[in-house]
């Protein structure tokens, strides 16, 4: 090691730091631990809760039609749950199984995945919702005229999609300003080597 | 839980003046540093349990370190996108005249690590913690023949930025 680089690492050492102690950390850290582990609980909480709450409005047990309904909306959410704990809770993934070079390529995975949500699987939803929707109202308005029937599922399907439509390009302008120019940043630094 | 918090205790006590100082020269300024610090060993916490015995604790730990910097600081250079330069910049350490030469060294050296590439500055802290060249280019994921190309053209960078004074 030639002297410049030592006098430098002389330098590098000298400093002096005061950092908080272990065991405050430790009481930090189950606090967090515990607050993510709430959030998990409550994030696939709210499929079952669903669920039940769809069972006790629709008589799903006497109806196939209702039945059908139910299984595709709580198809939808699980697959929504599910991108979103991936992302979400990813975190807990060991980073040290990662040099450099392989993280930030994980990372642009990651980030692309996250967008996938918003342009696939929240359109994919959409369509699962609006089918079990649909197929739900076959039954609850099968006593009214054809007409007026036609005219309800396409006034729903239409607000369904409308309402849809606007969730996901909002969701898509937030991503072009945070996740975007993040995957650029992290591109553009794996192009640095 | 016993055992995971004596485990952690004894990592944090081992390494965290070096974690403390490689955040220090990756993002150039203390409340990036001590953000970054906490970042660092929530992760080391929450991976603990993904600690295989039969690999280099440090090197673990310098992989967490590392990549949690990497990420830490494009965050951080996004939001610098979207606020006023000026204000980003007045967190960069400062060079007070009261501080002992030593301490303005030190304060040089950050500073000068600081404006190198995010790669460059994980290898020269890395180098700068004693280090070895197959260590770095385990962490990094760089050939050790790489590495050494990179450090020689990184410490002519380093001097000239140091002696010039030609940081920000």
């Amino acid at each position: 090691m030639d002297q410049s680089i030592k006098s430098l690492q002389e330098l590098w050492h000298h400093k002096k730091v005061h950092l908080p102690d272990a065991d405050m950390l430790i009481t930090k850290l189950n606090q967090a631990e515990s607050r993510s582990r709430h959030e998990r609980l409550i994030l696939w909480f709210s499929l079952p809760l669903t669920i039940v709450l769809l069972m006790i409005l629709l008589p799903v047990f006497g109806s196939a039609y209702f039945l059908f309904a139910l299984l595709f909306a709580a198809f939808g959410m699980l697959m929504i749950l599910w991108q979103m704990h991936k992302t979400k809770f990813s975190k807990i993934e060991n980073d040290a199984q990662f040099n450099n070079s392989e993280f930030i390529q994980h990372h642009i995975s990651k980030l692309n995945r996250k967008m996938l949500i918003t342009s696939r699987y929240m359109w994919i939803y959409a369509f699962l919702l609006l089918a079990g929707i649909n197929i739900g109202y076959l039954e609850a308005i099968e006593n009214l005229d054809i007409e007026v029937r036609f005219l309800i599922h396409l006034t729903i399907s239409g607000l369904l999609i409308f309402f849809f439509y606007k969730a996901i390009q909002k969701r898509k302008r937030k991503n072009s300003a945070e996740l975007v120019p993040l995957i650029d940043l992290l591109k553009s630094m794996k192009n640095e080597d | 839980m016993q055992n995971k918090e004596a485990i952690f205790k004894a990592v944090y006590t081992q390494a965290k003046e070096k974690v403390y100082r490689l955040c220090l020269g990756f993002t150039g300024n203390r409340a990036d540093a001590d953000d970054l610090l906490q970042e660092i060993f929530v992760k080391v916490w929450n991976n603990l349990e993904n600690f295989r015995h039969e690999s280099n604790i440090q090197t673990w730990i310098y992989r967490i370190a590392t990549n949690t910097a990497l990420l830490y600081v494009t965050r951080r250079d996004r939001q610098k996108q979207r606020v006023n330069e000026f204000e980003q910049n007045a967190s960069v350490l400062h060079i007070d005249d009261n501080q002992q030469e030593q301490e303005q060294q030190i304060n040089r050296l950050y500073e000068a690590i600081n404006v190198l590439k995010k790669i460059d500055r994980i290898i020269i802290s890395l180098l700068l913690d004693d280090c070895s060249y197959s260590e770095i280019a385990d962490i990094t994921g760089l050939s050790a023949t790489n590495v050494g190309v990179k450090i020689s053209r990184i410490k002519k960078v380093l001097f000239k930025k140091m002696n010039d004074g030609s940081i920000n």
